[in-house]
């Protein structure tokens, strides 16, 4: 009976009840379309980072990543590059020699980190080759060829075929310096690593820095499906005891953070918008039970007890949750879907995006599981709110609510 | 007009209950919005406080060319005519002269690139703070023969106070700069990344390093008020000479100022949501009052009452409630942030203490409390309203009696 009652109450008053619906489904869209929108950014970056930084798992000698010197080389790399040639998931692997430098122009000394790459493999690896802008790809030098950053290019006042002058601590530590001349300008989406990496081919460097032709400091793998990173990485780790194994998410910092607590911050965003939504459906049920002093007084008068007409408002906020969370959920999942397919381009509003490793567009979306959570979240919330309201119509006294207009 | 505000005054206290319900709505919209902005904008504070004002001030001069080479040939002296213009200038409380080139720092078994600056013990106590950012060991004086090396890069050689470190770089017109010096003190600032690359030696070593005696790079103002950094800086250019250039910190920190700048824009989009639901959440509160009263409405209607005047009462009614409760709402917000200015929020977890350090702040989220973003989030919160109570405005003049006073 009291069902019964419960819902023939919403659709008596259809302003009221809709009020309610919409603000309901307005706040699941917005919790929903938040995290969608965050969890779109991350997926970006995670994208940038495996893609044209750090690949999916790297070796290094376990000192080499700390100290950066020379004498911290892989050894054993041949069998390495031959397990990576043979195992499965694997699109490519490359080594490198990396050396922190100073670099000088004939107008300024600064730090760069020099790395020597197979240009072959680098392709596959980095796509390197995709990032030029001007120049070419290690081709129109054939003396100690360097890729340096537009940003370099423009801080060190240098042009294509400028020579360079690169100060690196050799494999017994000695200082050496050799000169390098520009054959290409990269422009990477991450202007961090823009103010520092500089490219050479890996050939030239074993002759300055008193290496074997074999000595690299990184090998780098990339896979074709992010989630075997981990395991993958663990399991060579397992296999060559003596190297450091990481996956991208040790490898950048703050990334494993990111993903893994990164959606607290989406949480948080979402709670304080789920909070402003709890305030709005108590203000709107509070104005309802208040418009319906006369309704529920004669209600009361009749009979009513309170458990009941506790009972009847707690009832009317389910139907109303079950109304607009499913409405709710809809229009958020085709607005994810519309916008995930044509991203949102925050260039429009910043253009500095790129230089911290963010594309500009993002392309939001959301998992199943994140869904679920927000949609108890937002039924919690309507119920939580319904509480107040349905309090304040207990303490009405039937025989004034009567009289009351 | 006077009669219209009466009558509007006089409805909004006749039913007490209704009037507080609507003011509540935007009194916690006002809150929410002021609560995710402030802890934004105190977020940027934090930021650039660490980068800042712990070391690149808020205006720099240097000599024209400077900025890009780094280089002791781009070097000037800091003559009475400039000092002159500074003294004048009241909004500039302080300076510290300094000597900043790009050097090689190196021990028997490592070398590291490092950036060497020569500065005057003194006025940087004064100006930065730097005495209390000693972890270890002393702060330097003005005739030391010593260095202060960054706690980041003390840990990449493996150094600590006593320790001897080599510095090698390029002095005034191309001359070697080479120098040995004992470490007088390890200094740890907010910004990890200042940590890893920074030494400092008492000016007059330093100019004797780099041959440029009497000669500086850097002349660093100290001023009250971030915020005016960029008004002070364009007037400064026009009293100095032509051959110096002025920056104010955007210029100083770029990667900073764009790194603040992209977190707004993503803020912008969430900030749009939550004005969404709040004004919702006003806009039902508002048509639950408009469903409440149209009996009323009716029987005005019936009784002779123009319907574009009752329109403007009702207008003004919602008009005043959503300016009561915006200005209610700062008073409200204000203890909430105050709450957690003084309590901040601290990152939890080693990995987002890393994170927050490579972007070079304290690991920690804590709200501003200036005055600005109150006020402004209350305007919008108020203008917002006020753009919802054109609904009741316009249903009321659409009010047909019969129909309003049979409901």
């Amino acid at each position: 009976m009291l069902t019964k009652i419960a819902w023939r109450n919403i659709w008596r008053n259809k302003i009221r009840s809709l009020v309610v619906i919409i603000a309901l489904a307005l706040g699941l869209w917005a919790g929903a379309f938040s995290s969608a929108f965050y969890e779109g950014m991350m997926k970006q970056r995670i994208n940038d980072v495996i893609e044209s930084e750090m690949s999916h798992f790297q070796f290094h000698e376990p000192n080499f990543r700390e100290e950066l010197q020379a004498k911290y080389f892989i050894s054993g790399a041949e069998s390495i590059e031959a397990d990576m040639a043979s195992a499965p998931h694997v699109i490519g692997s490359t080594g490198r020699v990396v050396a922190t430098a100073m670099m000088g122009s004939a107008n300024k000394n600064g730090a760069a980190k020099l790395i020597g790459v197979d240009p072959e493999k680098e392709k596959v690896v980095t796509k390197l080759n995709e990032k030029l802008i001007e120049g070419d790809y290690f081709e129109s030098v054939s003396r100690n060829p360097i890729l340096i950053s537009q940003k370099m290019a423009e801080s060190f006042h240098v042009k294509l075929k400028s020579k360079l002058v690169l100060t690196v601590q050799d494999l017994n530590g000695e200082i050496v310096a050799s000169s390098f001349r520009v054959v290409g300008i990269y422009k990477s989406g991450n202007g961090m690593l823009d103010e520092v990496n500089a490219y050479v081919r890996r050939s030239d460097l074993p002759s300055i820095m008193s290496l074997d032709a074999q000595d690299y400091h990184e090998i780098a793998v990339l896979l074709d499906n992010h989630d075997l990173a981990e395991p993958m990485a663990a399991e060579y780790q397992e296999k060559y005891p003596n190297l450091e194994v990481k996956s991208w998410l040790d490898l950048a910092t703050g990334m494993r953070y990111m993903v893994e607590a990164g959606s607290t911050f989406a949480y948080v965003i979402v709670g304080i918008i789920l909070i402003a939504l709890l305030f709005s459906i108590i203000n709107t049920m509070l104005m309802a039970v208040m418009e319906r002093t006369r309704e529920i007084g004669m209600l009361m008068a009749v009979g009513f007890n309170k458990r009941k007409v506790f009972m009847m408002i707690m009832l009317e906020t389910v139907f109303l949750s079950m109304i607009g969370g499913p409405l709710g959920l809809l229009v958020a999942f085709l607005f994810i879907q519309a916008t995930g397919t044509n991203g949102i381009d925050l260039g429009a509003m910043g253009e500095t995006y790129n230089e911290l490793g963010f594309s500009a567009i993002v392309y939001p979306e959301l998992a199943l599981e994140s869904y679920i959570n927000i949609t108890v979240m937002v039924f919690a919330m309507a119920i939580l709110a319904a509480i107040y309201p349905a309090r304040k119509a207990l303490k009405l006294n039937p025989s004034e609510a009567i009289r009351k207009i | 007009m006077k009669l219209y505000l009466k009558l509007a005054w006089r409805n909004l206290w006749r039913n007490k209950r209704r009037t507080v319900i609507t003011m509540a709505s935007v009194f916690f919209a006002v809150i929410m919005a002021t609560l995710m902005m402030s802890m934004k904008e105190g977020s940027y504070t934090n930021m650039t406080n660490s980068m800042v004002a712990s070391y690149t001030g808020f205006i720099q001069i240097h000599a024209k060319g400077y900025w890009d080479s780094k280089s002791m040939d781009d070097s000037f002296v800091f003559n009475d005519s400039l000092k002159a213009v500074l003294d004048g200038n009241k909004k500039i409380t302080g300076y510290v002269e300094r000597i900043e080139s790009f050097a090689l720092s190196a021990t028997r078994e490592t070398t590291k690139g490092a950036m060497v600056v020569g500065t005057d013990p003194e006025a940087e106590k004064r100006m930065t703070h730097l005495d209390e950012h000693i972890d270890s060991g002393e702060y330097f004086l003005a005739d030391d023969k010593a260095v202060l090396i960054g706690a980041g890069l003390a840990e990449y050689h493996k150094v600590k106070v006593g320790d001897t470190i080599v510095l090698l770089g390029q002095g005034y017109h191309g001359t070697n700069a080479a120098g040995k010096y004992p470490i007088k003190g390890i200094v740890k600032f907010g910004s990890p990344d200042l940590s890893k690359q920074l030494i400092m030696l008492p000016i007059k070593e330093a100019q004797r390093l780099y041959g440029t005696e009497g000669t500086i790079s850097n002349l660093v103002l100290l001023i009250d008020d971030a915020s005016e950094a960029t008004a002070i800086a364009n007037q400064l250019r026009g009293e100095i000479s032509p051959n110096l250039e002025v920056m104010a910190w955007p210029d100083l920190v770029p990667d900073l100022v764009d790194m603040i700048e992209a977190d707004r824009v993503e803020g912008y989009i969430f900030m749009f949501i939550l004005y969404m639901v709040i004004s919702f959440g006003i806009f039902g509160t508002v048509l639950m009052m408009l469903a409440e009263r149209k009996h009323e409405f009716g029987v005005l209607v019936a009784i002779g009452m123009k319907r574009a005047k009752l329109a403007f009462v009702v207008y003004l009614e919602v008009i005043t409630i959503s300016l009561l409760g915006a200005f209610v709402g700062i008073f409200g917000a204000y203890p909430v942030i105050g709450y957690f200015f003084l309590n901040p929020i601290r990152f939890g977890g080693e990995e987002a203490g890393k994170m927050m350090e490579e972007y070079g702040m304290e690991p920690i989220l804590q709200p501003s409390l200036d005055v600005s973003i109150f006020i402004k989030q209350a305007a919008i919160v108020a203008i917002v309203a006020s753009i919802i109570a054109i609904y009741p405005f316009i249903s009321v003049l659409r009010l047909s009696a019969i129909k309003a006073m049979r409901s």
